[in-house]
């Protein structure tokens, strides 16, 4: 059987410093996997439209940032409020070098599927073992 | 975890149609409310909702990303919108290792009271960068009217 979707708190960023526009952050849930040729990350991100996300990668440092602007018109009125929405931030330490220029990033219905092939001297390579 | 409302028709509160019996309605509504807003924490039900209103509509909207609309299910029933629907987390290769897995699937399945009545038949939902929102236009009577002021 199926097992039943648990609601967790969206994790809410309180103490980033890198804050330069107002308004809640929080991290969004992500899957990192690898195999031997690329490290692929899944991001969900809901409410965020391609335009305003923006995937960084310098000196292994991976940065995803993401503005929400689908916010509801100025005349709507709370009825009731269970979740916030705000920016998406994150951030990763790549232990793997990356070909900067074969990196895929595709955003839909709210997941970023996000693929970072390892550059060829990365790739872990059978080492033979010499019986002497 | 099922929750059972007792929406009481009869009460000594209830005498036919009155201007008070919208105001009532809300109050009652608001208290409905505040036990859904008490549900909001880990371990609450999925999806967590957000209900906003305007003069023509009420919206409920819920943050699904990585869904197909054809897994998800929503139902309006007088004045009882029942979302459910299944999320899939399309499996990776098997050599894959995996580093972190926050993302879960699974099904899911909530109902709530809305507060403010609408029209069953013209109820429409959109599926928009993983977000769900789901339009009810309220029925005549509930929107506001203005009453003009005669002077004499």
């Amino acid at each position: 059987m199926e097992k039943q979707l648990q609601r967790s708190e969206k994790q809410r960023i309180t103490n980033s410093a890198e804050q330069t526009r107002p308004g809640l952050v929080f991290t969004p849930a992500v899957d990192i996997f690898e195999n031997d040729s690329v490290i692929t990350v899944l991001a969900d991100l809901p409410g965020v439209k391609a335009k305003d996300l923006k995937v960084d990668l310098r000196e292994n440092t991976l940065t995803l940032t993401a503005a929400v602007n689908s916010l509801p018109s100025e005349k709507e009125t709370d009825v009731f409020r269970e979740y916030e929405s705000g920016t998406f931030f994150r951030q990763f330490t790549l232990a793997e070098t990356i070909d900067q220029a074969k990196i895929d990033a595709e955003l839909r219905d709210g997941v970023l599927r996000l693929r970072l092939p390892k550059t060829e001297a990365a790739k872990p390579r059978q080492i033979a073992v010499k019986a002497s | 975890m099922l929750i059972r409302r007792m929406v009481p028709t009869e009460s000594p509160w209830f005498s036919g149609h009155d201007e008070l019996d919208g105001i009532r309605r809300q109050i009652r509504g608001l208290m409905g409310e505040m036990e859904e807003a008490m549900l909001a924490r880990p371990g609450a039900i999925f999806p967590a909702l957000n209900v906003t209103q305007d003069e023509d509509n009420l919206y409920v909207r819920a943050e699904l990303p990585g869904m197909k609309p054809s897994d998800l299910n929503v139902t309006a029933v007088k004045n009882r919108l029942s979302l459910s629907g299944s999320r899939q987390i399309a499996a990776e290769d098997e050599s894959a290792s995996y580093h972190r897995r926050e993302r879960a699937g699974g099904h899911f399945s909530r109902s709530i009271v809305l507060p403010v009545d609408f029209q069953g038949d013209k109820v429409t939902a959109d599926y928009v960068d993983g977000i769900l929102t789901v339009t009810l236009p309220r029925t005549p009577e509930t929107k506001p009217k203005q009453i003009q002021v005669k002077t004499a």
